[in-house]
């Protein structure tokens, strides 16, 4: 699994790449998109619930941070997705704005991760549309505490980091939004149980 | 008793590392599926032709959309006449002589870091990244002749070989950067002032009797030259900004 802590040789890595991207070097941009466009496609996917539409803004989302990346004075690897998150959070709310969307997406349509999961037993198939519009019920704080924690994959102390909240708080929020979430993916779930 | 929402947390974690959970709590499990189709979502990957399109589509922005510029600080266009007049008034402050002096300083002269100063503004003055590049080169070229000559000479020594050579490399690398991405006519005008400094420094070569720090640092000022040259990355000056510092030298 891949690790969101950077360790000293990325940390150097990428305060490299952002210094060359901020010069124009097409080249470590690259690096740059190669190195985070998974996890903001991931943030994209569970916003949207589309793999289409997702895709579509995640190169909206690169070119605006292509177009922008003179004035980004962010030196780390979590700083740039943070960075990268704000325009995708901006791409989406736009995207919702204009009412473009295809709620009639269909499970069939979502495609393998290739990544085999313990939990299969117990879970079923992914549900993206299902799952896009029950975040959208969530407040901001819960659903960001979901993105940061399963859809991001970062550790409870991260998460508590980047939304600038105690670790206390962080715990209470996550279980009060996969309780709603389960009441309202899960007929017949009480969100207070 | 432990607090449903650190057994959550428990589970959690071992979702998000791929570590089996094992379930205690029957009230949870609602809320671990639906945390588990939430890691599901976080592992689907974009196709990869979507992924290399925008790869493709990231490399052709035409620069200009970009609003790019070097690391070089510019300067707004109020500034750049206040920066003409503080120069002047630099100038003045100098003495005439001196300041006219100072366009073929060398490294062992007192007025060297004026010539340096004055090529900083001039690049900062300059209008386009063509303009710039094209300042560089001849400053790179200009030293490259200055150092010929002295080699033919037999004047010179190891500290102002190696200022000169550091500040070829420099500029070169900063004609290389703003020329990149700015159109072929700015690459062939720097491509050009390249070939000319290629032929001056393997003359060195051929003519000097340089060895270790000044024959190495030689043999890799001529390999940033040819590798402009041939639109290749040269050696890059990660500092970004060598006028600055080069008006610190002695």
């Amino acid at each position: 699994m891949r690790n969101p802590l950077p360790d000293e040789n990325s940390a150097t890595r990428y305060v490299e790449w952002l210094d060359r991207a901020r010069r124009q070097d097409r080249h470590a941009f690259a690096q740059l998109y190669d190195a985070t466009y998974r996890r903001v496609f991931g943030y994209l996917l569970a916003r949207v619930g589309e793999q289409a539409a997702a895709e579509d803004l995640l190169q909206e989302v690169y070119l605006a941070a292509l177009q922008a990346i003179e004035r980004f004075r962010g030196r780390t690897e979590g700083e740039f997705i943070g960075w990268l998150l704000k325009i995708a959070h901006g791409k989406v709310m736009d995207r919702f704005r204009s009412h473009y969307r295809h709620p009639e997406l269909k499970t069939s349509d979502v495609p393998s991760t290739g990544v085999a999961d313990p939990l299969d037993a117990i879970d079923q198939r992914v549900r993206l549309d299902e799952i896009s519009d029950a975040l959208s019920q969530l407040t901001e704080d819960q659903r960001n505490v979901v993105l940061n924690r399963l859809v991001l994959g970062l550790d409870l102390e991260e998460t508590s980091k980047v939304m600038g909240k105690n670790v206390g708080s962080i715990k209470a929020l996550q279980h009060r939004a996969l309780a709603r979430l389960a009441k309202i993916l899960t007929p017949g779930v009480d969100e207070h149980a | 008793m432990r607090k449903a929402e650190d057994v959550l947390e428990s589970s959690l974690a071992q979702i998000v590392s791929g570590a089996p959970v094992q379930l205690t709590d029957s009230d949870l499990q609602p809320m671990l599926q639906v945390a588990t189709q939430l890691r599901q979502v976080g592992r689907i990957a974009p196709s990869p032709a979507r992924v290399e399109r925008i790869r493709v589509a990231l490399s052709r922005v035409p620069r200009r959309e970009v609003g790019a510029r070097s690391a070089t600080p510019r300067l707004s266009l109020w500034r750049r006449p206040v920066a003409g007049l503080a120069f002047a008034t630099l100038l003045m402050a100098l003495g005439t002589t001196s300041a006219l002096a100072a366009p073929s300083a060398l490294p062992d002269s007192p007025l060297y870091p004026v010539r340096n100063l004055r090529e900083a503004v001039q690049v900062q003055l300059a209008g386009t990244a063509a303009q710039r590049a094209t300042l560089y080169a001849n400053f790179a070229a200009q030293r490259a002749a200055q150092l010929r000559g002295l080699v033919g000479r037999k004047d010179v020594t190891p500290g102002m070989v190696v200022t000169l050579l550091r500040d070829i490399t420099s500029r070169v690398d900063q004609a290389n950067q703003e020329a990149k991405d700015d159109g072929p006519a700015a690459r062939s005008a720097v491509s050009q002032l390249e070939g000319q400094i290629g032929d001056q420094l393997t003359q060195i070569q051929q003519e000097g009797e340089f060895s270790g720090n000044d024959g190495a640092q030689l043999t890799d000022a001529l390999r940033a030259v040819r590798s402009g040259q041939s639109g290749q990355p040269g050696p890059s000056n990660q500092s970004g900004d060598n006028s600055k510092s080069d008006t610190n030298q002695p």
